[in-house]
């Protein structure tokens, strides 16, 4: 019952983000649920849940892009183990500490995704996208990861012990 | 046992990444549809997409209701006119076919088959441009299709399911068309570009100097590719700039079709 609670969640999580979040953006920069999802699950989480998480997340990234499948889950899944860790050696419940890890996570994931696809296709500028959209979502998305923190405590603290 | 159990965290992940390595080989290899996975994930979330874009166009419709019908009384006037039209040209469509039977000239072009589509879901990176409709395999829709809306080139079909299908548009970073001037009849490549994709925009690049192109130039597909069908509308030349290098120009081309607010597309399945 519990993983099939939080499963369901990560479903309702990517349903809000395709349906409704990619349509609404600020200033061109559009907000990533699913991966700030998957980033504040792995500050609460231990090693092995928060990269499953990550991999779980990275893979609806891969179904809603269609990109080949797996890249997403393998780059969100690590950047979470990292963001544990991390996580383990400076978060003591501050919600500014875990803002911050958040927003730099964020950035260090849609970096390194952006530049596998611009090896890919060899379509677009690091650098430009780096300033223009990763930062700026990076900031965006740590601002998101507050109420998120407390959905994914609630969920944690409610219904899951790990996944 | 003991250093499986001690490294039992490690271990599982080794084996996660063994097993998503070994998907993206296997889905790299090119295969047709979306894989079972893939298919699985889109047939169970499309409900909660749809219901989801649903509240989403609630908000916007009744936020615009009086602008709405004010544009409903405009488009049936022009419903009136244009039927009128459509009358008009069967008419002239027939007699054409009269003559060219008379001159026995085979016919130059075929209406398209189509399928509509409603848009449930887009994607969620800032340098990619993708759609997620409501139609699959099981409508009749396959990977390559072209999508078009009434206005002109929307993109293709770039991953589909049973019930469901991507759409990767032209201005995402991906992709290009190869296009036509119609006035001065000449070829061009379109793309994608990340530096314009904020505005909906895309790129031409490397235009000759020679070259006799002009801003507000409308641009079609050429045919050319296997993708596209020739003479849908692209959009138009918005701007002409020299290349950092002085050899070439580049062009920045504003689609006919707003990606940001397509709802409804068709899909050319022949």
């Amino acid at each position: 019952m519990k993983k099939i609670l939080s499963a369901i969640s990560v479903f309702f999580v990517y349903a809000i983000q395709t349906s409704i979040i990619s349509r609404v953006d600020l200033f061109g920069i559009e907000i990533n649920l699913m991966l700030t999802f998957a980033l504040v699950y792995a500050t609460n989480s231990d090693l092995l849940a928060s990269g499953i998480m990550g991999c779980i997340c990275g893979l609806l990234l891969d179904v809603a892009s269609s990109t080949v499948f797996g890249y997403n889950g393998l780059i969100v899944m690590y950047i979470a183990v990292l963001t544990s860790i991390v996580s383990s050696k400076f978060y003591s419940e501050s919600r500014l500490v875990s803002i911050i890890i958040v927003a730099v996570s964020c950035f260090l994931c849609e970096t390194v995704r952006l530049s596998l696809y611009n090896t890919m296709f060899e379509a677009v500028s690091v650098a430009y996208a780096s300033f223009r959209y990763i930062l700026p979502q990076a900031l965006l998305n740590s601002v998101v990861s507050v109420p998120v923190t407390a959905f994914v405590k609630w969920l944690k603290n409610e219904y899951i012990r790990g996944i | 046992m003991n250093f499986i159990r001690d490294h039992k965290n490690k271990i599982i992940l080794i084996t996660i990444t063994i097993a998503m390595i070994i998907s993206m080989l296997f889905a790299g290899a090119g295969k047709p549809n979306a894989g079972i996975v893939s298919n699985t994930v889109g047939i169970v979330l499309k409900p909660f997409q749809s219901v989801g874009t649903y509240i989403l166009n609630s908000f916007k419709y009744g936020k615009d209701a009086s602008k709405f019908k004010n544009e409903n009384t405009f488009l049936k006037q022009q419903l009136i006119t244009m039927t009128k039209k459509a009358n008009d040209y069967d008419n002239l469509v027939a007699e054409n076919e009269k003559l060219r039977a008379m001159l026995e000239l085979r016919k130059r072009s075929e209406d398209y088959s189509l399928i509509a589509a409603s848009v449930i879901g887009t994607d969620v990176d800032n340098w990619s441009s993708v759609l997620k409709i409501n139609k699959g395999l099981s409508d009749g829709i396959n990977k390559n299709d072209a999508v078009i809306t009434e206005l002109g080139l929307v993109g293709y079909v770039s991953e589909v399911g049973r019930n469901w299908a991507n759409i990767t548009t032209i201005i995402d970073s991906s992709t290009s068309v190869s296009a036509k001037v119609d006035r001065i009849d000449e070829y061009c490549m379109i793309q994608g570009d990340i530096s314009l994709f904020d505005k909906g925009f895309c790129s031409m690049k490397y235009m000759t100097t020679e070259s006799a192109i002009s801003e507000g130039d409308i641009l079609t597909t050429s045919g050319e590719g296997g993708i596209y069908p020739p003479g849908i509308a692209i959009g138009k030349i918005n701007e002409i700039k020299s290349n950092s290098n002085g050899l070439s120009w580049d062009a920045i081309i504003e689609p006919v079709v707003d990606f940001s607010s397509t709802d409804e597309i068709f899909v050319i399945i022949d």
